[in-house]
């Protein structure tokens, strides 16, 4: 039988990153698709704003909700959490989601020695949950404006995602938008830079360290439907799945750990 | 008879019932908050947000 020239992971993720980036027309006009889908969100990190796509992201919404004057909690996000959460765990970050996969692209450029395993990589981890309770539930529920209104604070001051998908496609073609770049902008676009070279020497900074989305799947990994079983009567403990993962965790002695990707 | 955990069989059973358990209550916890979520018309925010350009999203205020 003929090999796939790509992994069955990549496949997975690049049709399914086309798939929810359908509204091709929108990067050439620099309009965003605004149909009814949008009424869905996605399982993975990706931008409403991105003039391709065709759902709504998770985080994001999270935050449009519990920042609204209307609401204080979100039912609705809550569910979809709870739902995707248990069906897959973070199968979504290693299959579903386009940052995640533009990552792993840009860790495949050689040449340059990579970072596998350091002294703060695991404490650093713990980063996300921060970034999870203070960007995007803490903040944009108390810090309100007259009318009640929070800011989504994650993807206005942190969101690599939302830069490279909506920042910078929707700049480019839409002369109203180049008229009115400032801090905020650069800003963004130096974490983008930031990421994408740390993306080049370590795999998936964004999703090990930075990544609320992730923070909330990882919750579910002990308990989702898909998982890992590993048979121990038929290991040799020889390591080689220890040495070959990537997210630096041990697939037996740490099975369906919070931070294993599928 | 014990696994490679060095669990016996009827312990494993348990623990798989109990997971199997959880899930049943996550999944059907999940649904029934989407459907308060819907009721409660949460969705339109979602939707308005996500129909528009979102200028905190793309960098621009």
């Amino acid at each position: 039988m003929a090999k796939l020239p790509l992994s069955f992971r990549k496949t997975v993720q690049g049709v399914w990153t086309v798939l929810t980036n359908g509204y091709i027309i929108g990067f050439f006009q620099g309009k965003i698709y605004n149909g009814r889908l949008k009424n869905l969100c996605v399982p993975g990190l990706n931008c409403y704003s991105c003039p391709g796509s065709l759902g709504s992201c998770p985080i994001g919404s999270l935050q449009a909700v519990l920042g609204s004057a209307k609401y204080k909690a979100s039912f609705y996000l809550l569910g979809f959490f709870l739902l995707v959460g248990t069906v897959l765990g973070r199968l979504v970050c290693g299959f579903l989601c386009p940052f995640g996969l533009v990552q792993e692209l840009l860790y495949k450029i050689p040449f340059v020695k990579k970072i596998g395993a350091f002294r703060l990589d695991r404490p650093l981890r713990w980063l996300k949950y921060i970034f999870l309770l203070l960007f995007v539930i803490l903040l944009p529920l108390f810090i309100v404006d007259a009318a009640g209104t929070g800011a989504p604070w994650f993807c206005k001051w942190i969101c690599p995602a939302g830069t490279l998908e909506g920042g910078v496609p929707l700049v480019s073609t839409n002369p109203a938008l180049q008229s009115v770049i400032g801090f905020l902008f650069q800003w963004k676009l130096a974490i983008l830079i930031v990421t994408v070279l740390l993306s080049i020497l370590i795999y998936r900074p964004f999703c090990k360290y930075i990544c609320p989305l992730g923070a909330i799947y990882a919750l579910f990994n002990k308990v989702s439907i898909y998982k890992y079983h590993v048979d121990l009567q038929k290991c040799t403990r020889c390591k080689q799945c220890e040495k070959t993962c990537p997210m630096q965790i041990s697939p037996v002695g740490e099975v369906n750990h919070a931070e294993c990707i599928r | 008879m014990k696994n490679g955990a060095g669990l016996s069989k009827k312990s494993l059973k348990r623990q798989t019932d109990k997971v199997l358990f959880l899930q049943i209550l996550l999944i059907l916890a999940g649904v029934l908050a989407i459907a308060a979520g819907i009721w409660r018309d949460e969705v339109r925010t979602v939707f308005m947000k996500a129909t528009y350009i979102c200028l905190e999203c793309i960098g621009i205020g």
